[in-house]
């Protein structure tokens, strides 16, 4: 029984041989990184570069036609092929291999689309069922190999496991010429991928080979999973595979820029994955590579500009902070009648006319006070003239709207203040302009309450 | 090596000390297993069984939510959970790891459920990126703080549960959380039934949906890090997704499917070891691909939703159709009325659009079957069987172009291709619904005949004085049972004599009768209760 550190690591030393010495500073090591003297060093920035090109743009496609799984699944499902294509060729020769994983990975994916649609099995199941299905196989035929009396067939492990740095020049030249097929088939056919991706129904009713299509991505997902395995192992593949994708899903919404994104995402997460594991000292690239891949992901998924969840969550509070400001400024003008708002007006009044605490009145007054709207002189507030202008806007914008909904809308006058209470603080000047303008500049609101002008 | 490579089989036997498949001994793997070493196969089946049972149980909720990869994402990221209780205990006590276990796959359920309930990333994608990120932090946790720990990859994803047998506390540990998943899953069978199928309701019931589905996962967590020392994640996860497909497709209720799918897991944790021994290989491999031949036979040979059956069926059906559009063209291709009458064999291949050699063909299978006989001349004639099927595919195709013009109100030369489908598909007794409906016409829209089964018609039969034409005789046998008020009323009116005989001397519109009876009076008797006076059959007209 091996250590999980020496199986995921096999082949490190070899890498490792360019670190300056275990005790050398961090400047030393990045040195010796950037100077790329070590062939295998070479190597491995080549593959997981290489890599990231390739699995960056087919997991676009794989993302957004929901089959991220598939790829785990094909990952796990290429073991019975490579165990019998070497005991049908006896050596480790890597095109058999190579020739009988695609085979297997792609029976696979074919087992799981007639599982899901000649039963009533949903697709995850049919996926989860050939994953260990497939995978069992492989581990008995790998067991068996074992036992067999074959020469050497340590190495088979390496697509259990794989290793970035273990790569040799053969598998470069692989990862290169497959990267290149799958560059040269998506741009050739890229309106195929994109229409299919997007719209199955309108791409086969335009007469695209929809089947075709499928098969075509299949096989090339295939041909990508089998060189990732090498480099990262069959539980990582999915990672390279998805993550980046799922990244640049979060940035953009075209297609084109979406898979450009990705595979730069892909290119950055391996060679900061082979940063890492070097600078790291022991740390398998594999690992490494996710983990950087997965930090690019949860960056956009705070921080991308449309769908970042902190950048939604913080343009949400600045939004309920305006709504707060804005009611504040409301109560203001009610409090005085619309008439000389440019007296002041005590916190306690202000908290029970809006049934709220002095304290969270004298926050927000802050609040307004530091934003150049409002004057605060111990308990009384003062409007500037800004903050008189911004409070009869919106007082404006409730009454017209009010009157909107009862003139246009028909709806009685004792339900639309609650509409025009949410809808005051959205509405821009520009439709209150028009709606001023349709309204025939109107003096009174539906409760016969004047509509203060705004002076422009 | 510069050897030629032989054919793969030749290589598979030839090459090696030992084939890839062995001979299969009924003694060695089979009987010796439970007489020899009984120990040995007990504790190694006990601990397939402990592990396959709970799995399969917690497996069946898991297909039926449409979470059956969340299993699998759990398994691959407990790996952080372990390291991260290893490091914050410093211990490998089952507490510390069952903690571990349960906080990792609780983690890896929210942060999948943050990224898809936030973004518009799918479920698929997040489950992707969590269980590879938690699986990658593992492996890194373990490589750089736990140095010589006996935290094991290789174990992760194959197991050794050959080694059960030396390890009898952690075959008894397994049985322990089996019985507590088991027992679980009983008391809250209720809960999880309806969290299962439907969450709303489960919600307004005040079962609270959310947590039920948290449990579920904790215990699927407890459950796959207990079984992963022995058999390894990918079995782990084949015990909790095969087992319970394969119920699915054997039953439509939760209960039976949940116990099938416990016994299924059993059965093929067993089996599984056998399998092993025979090939001398990884047990785990082995349950994994047994429990998938299983769901595959399942699948194509289950009796109710079989893959097989249903092709099958269809075959079925799609020679019954070539074969009764083949009689119906024989049928109206007839150059008379007569049954005997024949067709040329090439009159029919032009209507059926089938080449020379093809139509000899079916026609020499359709005479093996007695549908039709065909001279050397290549003139075909119905034999009897074939002419009443004939007979029947064309009155039902008749009927129903009737039935779409008159009474749905399609155009007349829109009728036919509908009536076409639907003449193989109608059943004698809808047959005789629509006929009734319609008034049993003698023509279709066309102007073509009806035929209808003269069996019906023959003399002694009963039957209804509405099937009767101009010119029949019968006797007047009394009243349907299902005559009602208004019917029995009008028909005393008329005054029939029972048991008299009667003749149809006029028919109009197919929509009343005129009948002469003995003492020569005539009578006009409607449809409504035309259809409510049985009349026994004297004298028929003969009709086609």
């Amino acid at each position: 029984m091996m250590a999980s550190a020496d199986m995921l690591a096999f082949g490190m030393p070899r890498i490792l041989a360019a670190r300056v010495e275990s005790t050398a500073g961090l400047w030393e090591q990045l040195g010796a990184f950037f100077s790329f003297q070590h062939v295998s060093l070479v190597y491995g920035v080549v593959g997981a570069v290489l890599l990231g090109v390739c699995c960056g743009l087919l997991g676009s496609f794989v993302v957004l036609r929901k089959m991220s799984l598939l790829g785990d699944s094909i990952g796990h499902a290429v073991l019975p092929g490579i165990c019998l294509a070497f005991v049908v060729v006896q050596t480790k020769n890597a095109l058999a291999i190579f020739a009988g994983a695609i085979i297997s990975g792609v029976l696979a994916s074919l087992v799981i689309s007639v599982i899901s649609r000649y039963s009533r099995i949903k697709s995850d199941t049919a996926v989860g069922l050939a994953l260990s299905g497939f995978f069992g196989l492989g581990i008995i035929l790998l067991t068996r190999i074992q036992r067999m009396a074959y020469g050497d067939q340590s190495g088979l492990d390496r697509y259990m496991f794989g290793d970035a740095a273990a790569l040799g020049r053969g598998d470069l030249q692989l990862m290169g010429l497959v990267t290149l097929v799958v560059v040269l088939v998506i741009s050739l056919f890229f309106r195929y991928f994109l229409a299919t991706s997007f719209d199955e129904s309108f791409a086969a009713s335009i007469g695209m080979p929809v089947r075709l299509i499928q098969v075509a991505l299949m096989t090339l997902l295939a041909l990508a999973i089998v060189i990732a395995l090498q480099a990262v192992g069959v539980v990582l593949v999915s990672a390279m595979l998805i993550t980046p994708a799922a990244t640049a899903y979060l940035l953009t919404d075209r297609l084109g820029r979406m898979l450009a994104l990705s595979a730069l995402l892909g290119v950055l997460s391996g060679f900061v994955g082979v940063l890492l594991s070097f600078l790291l000292n022991r740390i398998p690239t594999g690992p490494c590579m996710v983990l950087a891949a997965t930090t690019w992901f949860g960056l956009a998924y705070l921080l991308s500009p449309r769908q970042g969840v902190a950048i939604r969550a913080i343009r949400r509070s600045r939004r309920s902070r305006r709504v707060r400001l804005e009611n504040l400024l409301k109560t203001f003008y009610h409090e005085l009648g619309g008439e000389g708002l440019d007296q002041p007006v005590t916190l306690e009044r202000l908290a029970r006319a809006r049934s709220e605490t002095v304290g969270y009145v004298r926050r927000v007054a802050g609040t307004l006070a530091a934003s150049g709207l409002a004057g605060l002189a111990g308990d009384r507030l003062t409007l500037t003239s800004v903050g008189q202008q911004r409070a009869r806007q919106i007082i404006r914008n409730h009454r017209l709207w009010e009157l909107y909904l009862t003139q246009e809308a028909r709806i009685a006058a004792d339900h639309v203040h609650r509409d025009a209470e949410e809808i005051e603080h959205v509405l821009g000047e520009e439709i209150v302009a028009r709606l001023e303008a349709g309204l025939d500049h109107p003096d009174l609101d539906p409760h016969g309450h004047e509509i203060p002008r705004v002076k422009g | 090596m510069s050897i030629a490579i032989p054919h793969p089989a030749v290589c598979l036997l030839a090459s090696s000390a030992e084939p890839l498949v062995r001979r299969f001994d009924f003694f060695e793997h089979l009987i010796e297993p439970w007489t020899r070493n009984v120990e040995f196969t007990g504790w190694i089946v006990a601990m397939g069984v402990f592990v396959a049972v709970p799995c399969a149980v917690l497996g069946c909720f898991l297909v039926l939510r449409g979470k059956a990869l969340l299993g699998d994402a759990i398994s691959h990221a407990l790996l952080a959970g372990l390291a991260g209780a290893f490091l914050v205990t410093g211990s490998r006590g089952a507490v510390a790891m069952i903690a571990g276990a349960v906080a990792a796959g609780l983690l890896t359920v929210v942060l999948i459920e943050l990224i898809h309930r936030r973004t518009r990333v799918k479920e698929d994608a997040s489950i992707a990126v969590v269980f590879s990120t938690l699986f990658a932090l593992g492996v890194v946790l373990i490589t750089r703080f736990t140095e010589g720990v006996d935290l094991d990859a290789h174990c992760v994803l194959y197991g050794e549960i050959e080694m059960s047998w030396l390890r009898p506390d952690r075959v008894k540990t397994m049985g322990g959380v089996a019985v507590a998943v088991v027992v679980a899953a009983v008391l809250f069978f209720k809960e999880l039934k309806i969290t299962s199928f439907d969450a709303a309701t489960a919600t307004a019931l005040g079962i609270p949906a959310a947590a039920v589905h948290y449990a579920l996962m904790a215990a699927v967590s407890v459950t796959v890090v207990s079984g992963m020392e022995a058999v390894g994640a990918i079995l782990v996860v084949a015990m909790l997704i095969a087992p319970g497909a394969t119920a699915y497709l054997l039953t439509d209720r939760l209960a039976r499917m949940v116990l099938l799918a416990a016994g299924l897991g059993a059965v093929s944790a067993v089996v599984g070891f056998h399998v092993a021994l025979w090939l001398d290989c990884s047990t785990a491999g082995a349950i994994a691909v047994v429990s998938f031949g299983m769901f595959l036979v399942t699948w194509l040979a289950s009796p109710r939703h079989g893959v097989l059956l249903r092709v099958l069926r269809r075959w079925q059906l799609a020679t019954r159709i070539a074969r009764e559009n083949f009689l119906r063209a024989a049928f109206n291709l007839r150059p008379s009325p007569a049954p005997e009458a024949v067709v040329g064999a090439s009159v029919l291949g032009e209507q059926l659009r089938m080449l020379p050699a093809d139509l000899r063909k079916y026609c020499r299978r359709l005479q093996r079957d007695g549908w039709i006989e065909c001279d050397p001349e290549d003139q075909v004639r119905l034999t009897d069987k074939g002419f009443r099927q004939a007979r029947r595919i064309v009155r039902a195709h008749r009927l129903w172009e009737t039935y779409l013009v008159n009474q749905v109100g399609i155009a007349l030369d829109h009728a036919h291709p509908d009536a076409e489908e639907i003449e193989h598909l109608l059943s004698e007794r809808l047959l005789d619904r629509v006929d009734d409906l319609l008034g049993h016409p003698v023509h279709d829209p066309h102007g073509k005949r009806i035929p209808r089964p003269p069996e019906l018609l023959a003399a002694g039969a009963e039957t209804h004085l509405a099937r009767l034409r101009e010119g029949d005789v019968a006797l007047i046998r009394g009243i349907d049972g299902s005559a009602t008020g208004e019917v029995l009323s009008r028909i005393a009116a008329l005054a029939l004599p029972l048991g008299a005989e009667i003749q149809v001397v006029g028919q109009s519109g197919e929509v009343d009768w005129t009948i002469r009876c003995p003492d020569g009076t005539q009578r006009r008797v409607d449809h409504p209760l035309a259809d409510a006076i049985r009349v026994e059959i004297r004298r028929p007209v003969l009709r086609a």
